[in-house]
């Protein structure tokens, strides 16, 4: 069992970006551990989780790269676009600021992913409706018209959290099915294993006994 | 630099008589400007260069000292000899010294050492007339078509007819190495790395390997900065990579306060791989952040002791920093991103706490340093894309079950792992598991104990499971006994 063969056929490397505070740590975490962690500590350079999830009855292994979005770390963070197939860019709804850096974020995606990237736009901290700084609508024509994919989310509940890394993992696959994204370029984010997703083989077969092949590994924020 | 115009004139002068048994030879030393070099003769290459001009460009049949058959090896009449050898030399160069014949520029050797005579036979030399895959030119050539490339630039000097050849011939270089040398070369007193050049004519490099070159004598690499993909220059005395980025700047080093000045300069826009192996580099200065693109750089067998400006590079894959003298990386991640090789081989490493977090990293060599303890191979535990590990030469590699023990660190990833440039064997793959299996039985059963150190907090349950099914029973005991044995 050297090298596998793993208990998945294809992994999506993603990465999170957006400033400081919008709950980026927040919203791996809950997706890779079911859990809110109320007091994050501050993500030094770039923190990482993974989770193998199911598109279409393949098991995909994300490999999450969540970054800091301090300005001095801006300059690290960015190496991590390179070799992304998702960019889950994060603000925060009670916090206009954030939404307003938006476009700086999203310049940095552009220039440094491939044109294959998935980016999917996330306004967290949804549970906060009290304190709401930026509506739905204009969030939502923003998105429509740099064509982003959009929800508003909870890292507190978990509201959409779910949906927005599935959703971005749904779309790179149709990209790869109907073959706009390359997997032989470099820089492509995906990796195809071809002998994976085969219940029972090989010694990391007992991943699979968890439930819906969800698999949560170390997540470290 | 040896160039023959208006104010370097050509001089000889015949400074001493060598003598053998059969033959007398003449030395003679040519000047242009400040430039000399020496050459030898004997009384029959006289007659036979004077043979050649009496018939070729009219010069008169007596100015050649006679021959002398009998007697010839007579002190007195050798130095008269040697007086009218010269006077005669010297006569023919006066009357030429407008339009220096090919035959008298042949005597004297200028194809060797004077830069027009040496860029016009480059011009019909076959690595300028042919393609060739990879061309190797010295620092001396370069120089000869920089002067060429410079002079053809006055409408006065006759080199236009070469320049286009060369400039034709460079064109088509796509890979190029340089010679240089701090050695005089051949019977001159020229210097090859004091002398200037530019890469003007090479238009289209994609590679460039610089042999023992002075950088600092590059005077124009701005073609290269528009096409290299690929630059190489091991051994070049370099002491900062600005000396090689902005070679040809007047202002080389730039501190974080004229970034912005930095910024503005022209990139080495294509750039992928740099080698700067075995120079005297100190640190890594912010003139990296010119080359955009690069994502190999190899800095072995320098004085770094840390890795700094290397953020500035977010196409950065490979770092290759062995033989340095770093004792310690503390948080690389925030220095470098996405990095998938790194190579930090034959230093001073006593921990690999820094490494902890490069999230990215697929190889790491990190033999040869001061790594002790296995505690620091856990510090590479929750690298999850890791699949190489070189840790070879490390007093830590020579403890009971060295191998077992460090991939025991990696949990349910340590089939994947390739320590040494060896898979683990199932043997080894067996014990682990074993090993895994005892210390989670412990952990279980002293959880309410104060904290006993566990080596792999990370251990997923799930493996004891599965482990242990795949195990070969009959070598269960044998395992178990040895496991044990490891506590
Ligand atoms: N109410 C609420 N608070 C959140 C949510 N997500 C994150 N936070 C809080 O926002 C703060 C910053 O979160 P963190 O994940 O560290 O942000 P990051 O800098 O983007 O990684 C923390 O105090 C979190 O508790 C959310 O969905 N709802
Ligand atoms: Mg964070």
């Amino acid at each position: 069992m050297s090298a596998g063969p793993y208990n998945y056929s294809y992994i999506f490397k993603y990465i999170i970006i957006g400033d400081m505070g919008v709950g980026k740590s927040c919203l791996l975490h809950q997706f890779t551990e079911k859990k809110f962690m109320a007091d994050c500590p501050h993500t030094i350079g770039v923190e990482f989780g993974t989770r193998i999830i199911e598109v279409a009855g393949q098991k995909i292994k994300l490999q999450i790269w969540d970054t800091a979005g301090q300005e001095r770390f801006r300059a690290v963070t960015r190496s991590y676009y390179r070799g992304a197939a998702g960019a889950l860019m994060v603000y925060d709804v009670t916090r206009r600021s954030t939404y307003n850096h938006l476009s700086s974020w999203l310049t940095d995606a552009r220039n440094l992913t491939n044109p294959n990237t998935v980016i999917f736009l996330i306004g967290n901290k949804g549970d906060l409706d009290a304190q709401r700084d930026v509506t739905y609508e204009e969030a939502q024509q923003f998105a429509e018209e740099n064509g982003l994919m959009f929800v508003e989310a909870s890292a507190k509940t978990g509201e959409n959290v779910e949906e927005a890394f599935l959703e971005t993992a749904k779309k790179i696959y149709q990209n790869i099915q109907d073959g706009s994204l390359d997997l032989n370029a470099a820089e492509s984010g995906v990796q195809h294993k071809p002998n994976g997703g085969q219940a029972g083989a090989g010694g990391r077969a007992t991943l699979n006994n968890s439930s819906a092949g969800q698999t949560r590994e170390n997540c470290s924020c | 630099m040896a160039l023959l115009d208006d104010e370097n004139r050509l001089t000889v002068e015949f400074t001493s008589v060598s003598t053998g048994a059969d033959f007398t030879e003449y030395n003679i030393i040519v000047h242009v400007g400040n430039v000399q070099w020496a050459v030898k003769h004997r009384y029959k290459d006289f007659q036979c260069l004077h043979q050649r001009l009496t018939t070729n460009h009219g010069i008169s049949k007596h100015l050649l000292p006679p021959k002398k058959i009998i007697g010839n090896k007579d002190p007195t009449f050798i130095e008269r000899r040697r007086i009218d050898l010269q006077a005669y030399l010297q006569g023919v160069v006066a009357l030429m010294q407008r339009a220096i014949a090919d035959e008298l520029a042949e005597f004297l050797l200028l194809p060797q050492y004077e830069m027009l005579y040496l860029g016009r036979s480059l011009a019909s030399d076959q690595r300028f007339t042919s393609h060739q895959k990879q061309t190797q030119l010295t620092v001396l050539e370069m120089h000869a078509v920089s002067t060429i490339e410079l002079c053809a630039s006055h409408p006065t000097s006759g080199g236009m007819h070469d320049m286009v050849q060369l400039a034709e011939g460079a064109a088509r270089m796509r890979s190029l190495t340089i010679t240089g040398s701090w050695h005089k070369w051949r019977e001159s007193n020229i210097i090859p790395n004091e002398l200037e050049f530019n890469f003007n004519l090479f238009k289209k490099l994609h590679m460039l390997h610089l042999q023992d070159c002075n950088v600092l004598k590059i005077t124009d690499a701005s073609s290269l900065r528009r096409s290299l993909v690929k630059l190489n220059a091991p051994g070049c005395g370099l002491q900062r990579i600005c000396d090689l980025l902005l070679c040809d700047a007047v202002h080389r080093y730039f501190s974080e306060e004229d970034m912005e000045v930095l910024q503005s300069l022209p990139q080495w826009a294509p750039l992928k791989d740099l080698n700067l192996s075995n120079n005297a580099i100190a640190s890594i200065d912010l003139s990296v952040s010119l080359c955009r693109k690069l994502e190999t750089i190899n800095l072995s067998g320098n004085k770094l002791s840390s890795l700094d400006y290397l953020t500035k590079l977010p196409y950065l894959i490979s770092v290759v920093a062995s033989n340095n003298s770093i004792v310690e990386l503390p948080d690389l991640h925030t220095k470098l991103g996405n990095l998938v090789h790194l190579d930090l081989s034959r230093n001073k490493m006593r921990s690999l706490i820094g490494l902890a977090c490069l999230y990215s990293l697929v190889s790491l060599d990190v033999s040869s340093n001061l790594i002790t303890d296995i505690k620091e191979v856990e510090h590479l535990s929750k690298l999850p894309c890791l699949e190489d590990v070189v840790l070879t030469g490390n007093p830590v590699a020579t403890i009971v079950d060295y191998r077992t023990k460090v991939l025991e660190c990696f949990g349910s990833r340590c089939s994947e792992i390739c320590l040494d440039l060896e898979r683990p064997t199932q043997r080894e793959l067996d014990k682990v598991a074993v090993l895994q299996a005892l210390r989670s039985a412990k952990e279980s059963n002293v959880s309410k104990l104060p904290v006993l150190s566990m080596t792999s907090p990370v251990l997923p349950l799930q493996v004891t499971a599965s482990s242990t099914v795949l195990m070969p029973v009959p070598d269960l005991a044998t395992a178990v006994e040895e496991a044990t044995k490891l506590e």
